[in-house]
């Protein structure tokens, strides 16, 4: 566009000079710049709608983009979504515990969530700490995970043989092992796993 | 003052030393100033209006993302300002007063060359408002075409096209007065 027919016109307007304001701008500026007492709820708005330095992209992390502060919000997250399986199967189950209905594999299943959200809760905290030998337990603790989600997984399938609700315990189960697999690419894409190994 | 050492600064403003904050209006008070007075050929509202985009930054400088760059960020606020400040005053037209302070500048070109300045200026005056603050913007201030979309929050091809539109129009204007 800049070196066709409107050259001329481009140079015209580049020729505009520049203005300057007074010299003692900056001072008026400053002495009319709000006092910084603020109201509380004006605090807690800016502490809610500030911009954070993390945000929730998947990819990013997949591709090694992500911080590790970023990394620790995923296993938080995933780890807050075990604790409130764990709860619901609980509830579903508590009147039939006694139940011989119930395999005792399906009545272990709350305890197996809590231990995983717990196992998620302690990588996201080491993760938080950033500290490159925690990272390294984050991972071993990822890998204890996907062995206990594989065990059970298995387990639950050979127990209930075959069936309908065999295909949402498949979902179930294969979704939280690609979670796992999501999350050791994400721990091995880190930087600074570059130093670890 | 590179990206960093602004956010730096950022930082400590919003950590309460308000004296830090001048750093800033002292870096970007002249080309948000050009860009007021370009807009609205008004010397006192050009000033208003600077300060204004500076105390509007201030108070909600807890919402800038110091990902982005700041400079974007106040282009966006003062662009903001001048587009109301020139909704209420859409009738008056400031172009010959603008010609005046032109005149008043101790600028050291013939004056043949001056002349034809003011007149140029005249001319991006009788633009619409957003062709004319499209062109300050990329060819007086020299912005990227990215830099303009991210202000103006228009898409890249449509501010190349406002653009090209924009120094359509002021060809025909500049025709209709000769200078070309």
């Amino acid at each position: 566009m800049e070196n066709t027919q409107y050259d001329e016109i481009i140079g015209n307007i580049k020729s505009i000079p520049n203005v300057c304001p007074q010299d003692n701008f900056t001072e008026q500026v400053m002495s009319s710049l709000p006092q910084d007492q603020e109201p509380y709820y004006l605090r807690i708005k800016k502490l809610i709608l500030s911009p954070h330095k993390f945000s929730i992209d998947p990819e990013k992390a997949l591709k090694g983009l992500a911080s590790i502060k970023e990394c620790s919000l995923y296993f938080f997250l995933m780890g807050f979504l075990y604790l409130i399986l764990g709860v619901a199967i609980n509830l579903g189950l508590k009147n039939y515990y006694h139940d011989h209905i119930v395999q005792k594999i399906i009545s272990f299943q709350p305890q197996v969530s809590f231990a995983i959200a717990v196992i998620l809760f302690i990588s996201s905290f080491l993760l938080l700490i950033d500290h490159s030998r925690l990272i390294k337990l984050a991972r071993i603790a990822i890998f204890l995970y996907l062995e206990i989600i594989i065990i059970n997984g298995l387990m639950l399938m050979l127990s209930i043989g075959k069936n309908l609700i065999l295909i949402s315990v498949i979902g179930l189960v294969g979704a939280s092992f690609f979670m796992g697999v999501f999350f050791v690419k994400m721990l091995q894409n880190l930087p600074v796993n570059q130093e670890i190994r | 003052m590179d990206q960093k050492l602004e956010a730096e600064i950022v930082a400590k403003v919003l950590k309460g030393d308000r004296k830090a904050y001048a750093l800033l209006v002292e870096k970007y008070k002249s080309p948000i100033y050009n860009l007021a007075y370009r807009m609205t050929g008004n010397l006192e509202d050009a000033e208003d209006l600077t300060q204004e985009t500076f105390i509007r930054a201030y108070q909600y400088l807890w919402r800038y993302d110091t990902r982005k760059k700041l400079f974007s960020w106040l282009y966006t606020i003062a662009f903001n300002l001048i587009k109301n400040h020139y909704k209420k005053n859409k009738k008056h037209n400031n172009y010959e007063e603008l010609s005046a302070h032109s005149l008043a500048d101790n600028n050291p070109s013939p004056e043949a060359q001056f002349i034809e300045t003011q007149e140029i200026t005249a001319c991006i005056l009788r633009l619409e408002y957003e062709l004319r603050a499209l062109l300050i913007m990329k060819y007086q201030q020299g912005l990227s075409f990215e830099e303009i979309a991210e202000i103006t929050g228009k898409s890249l091809s449509a501010v190349k096209m406002r653009i090209y539109r924009g120094l359509e129009k002021l060809k025909e204007l500049m025709n209709k007065q000769d200078i070309l």
